[in-house]
């Protein structure tokens, strides 16, 4: 399989995903295809019109579908990248849901602990 | 009713013989769709399922007959790798070059524009499905063919996933392309289309 056609396909995918929010295939395209030097900006308002359409859009799966339109073909991530990006996301999103109950079963009460516990989540979230 | 088409003649024997009430619920043209889709009642357990007839009259199968085969057959395979209980087994049949089989009734078209999408579900369905097609050239996937499989978790994966300390819902959607052949086909028309 060559690069380009899979870069290609990866554009389409995206396009697809956009088109089940809401956002007509033929018209995202178009409108990406004669952007020209305002393709960051015309991609950027595709995706908050997508934002507003997916209520559950998160900001990881926002910046894959970026980089999955990026003009530059080179850019846009491989299939298996992709994959990656997504468990990553998965998984952080994981940790997260094991951190809160653990923080409401404990009733933190002084702020000393509360710090304690927001810089638990921050390192998750960072790693 | 089924009539003399190429529709009606894509049923293999053992399928007309243990199914009734066929109706087809896929509206694609005869020469695009890589198969037709009928619900129909089994005769031996009164129950509904969808029968998948593979469509010998479309395009991709006079282009080339032994590729829209194998591509057939390869997403059957793929469609059993995610839910291994789906295909009714014992329906399967491959009769003078025509293939159908019965498949439990639990798929159905991924509707646009619902405010609730898991981006991240649809994109790992669709991956997994546009690695094999990519195989075959440029895809672009019409909406109309993403599809999902809801059902229940089997009660060993719920068990398992509890033992592992995962707290998904019982509820697991699985997204996947349908009609590969067609999807290839249909590329192929916009691809010529806009050159």
């Amino acid at each position: 399989m060559t690069e380009t056609r899979q870069k290609k396909n990866i554009y389409h995918l995206a396009l697809s995903i956009l088109e089940i929010g809401g956002l007509t295939r033929q018209q995202t395209h178009t409108l990406l295809m004669n952007a020209g030097l305002f393709y960051t900006g015309s991609l950027k308002s595709i995706l908050e019109a997508l934002e507003k359409r997916i209520l559950n859009l998160t900001s990881e799966n926002k910046e894959l579908l970026r980089t999955m339109l990026d003009q530059d073909a080179k850019k846009r991530p491989t299939l298996k990248e992709i994959l990656e990006r997504i468990k990553a996301s998965e998984s952080s999103s994981k940790d997260i849901r094991k951190v809160i109950p653990q923080l409401e079963e404990k009733k933190i009460s002084g702020p000393e602990q509360r710090n304690t516990r927001y810089n638990q989540m921050l390192t998750i979230w960072n790693k | 009713m089924l009539g003399k088409t190429s529709v009606g003649d894509s049923l293999t024997p053992k399928i007309k013989l243990n199914y009734s009430d066929f109706s087809r619920i896929e509206a694609g043209s005869e020469n695009t769709v890589g198969y037709f889709t009928f619900q129909a009642r089994s005769l031996i357990n009164q129950e509904i399922h969808h029968i998948r007839a593979f469509n010998l009259s479309s395009h991709s199968v006079q282009q080339d007959k032994n590729q829209a085969t194998t591509i057939f057959l390869q997403e059957t395979l793929r469609l059993c790798s995610l839910q291994p209980d789906i295909l009714i087994l014992n329906s399967f049949e491959f009769y003078n070059n025509k293939i159908c089989y019965a498949m439990k009734p639990i798929t159905s078209p991924v509707s646009p524009s619902t405010p609730n999408l898991n981006i991240s579900s649809i994109l790992k369905g669709l991956l997994e499905d546009l690695k094999h097609l990519s195989h075959y050239g440029e895809i672009q996937m019409p909406t109309s063919n993403i599809y999902k499989i809801n059902e229940e978790l089997s009660i060993s994966t719920k068990k398992n996933n509890e033992a592992n300390g995962d707290d998904r819902r019982s509820h697991s959607l699985l997204y996947f392309v349908q009609d590969w052949n067609q999807v290839m086909s249909s590329t192929a028309i916009v691809i010529a289309g806009d050159s």
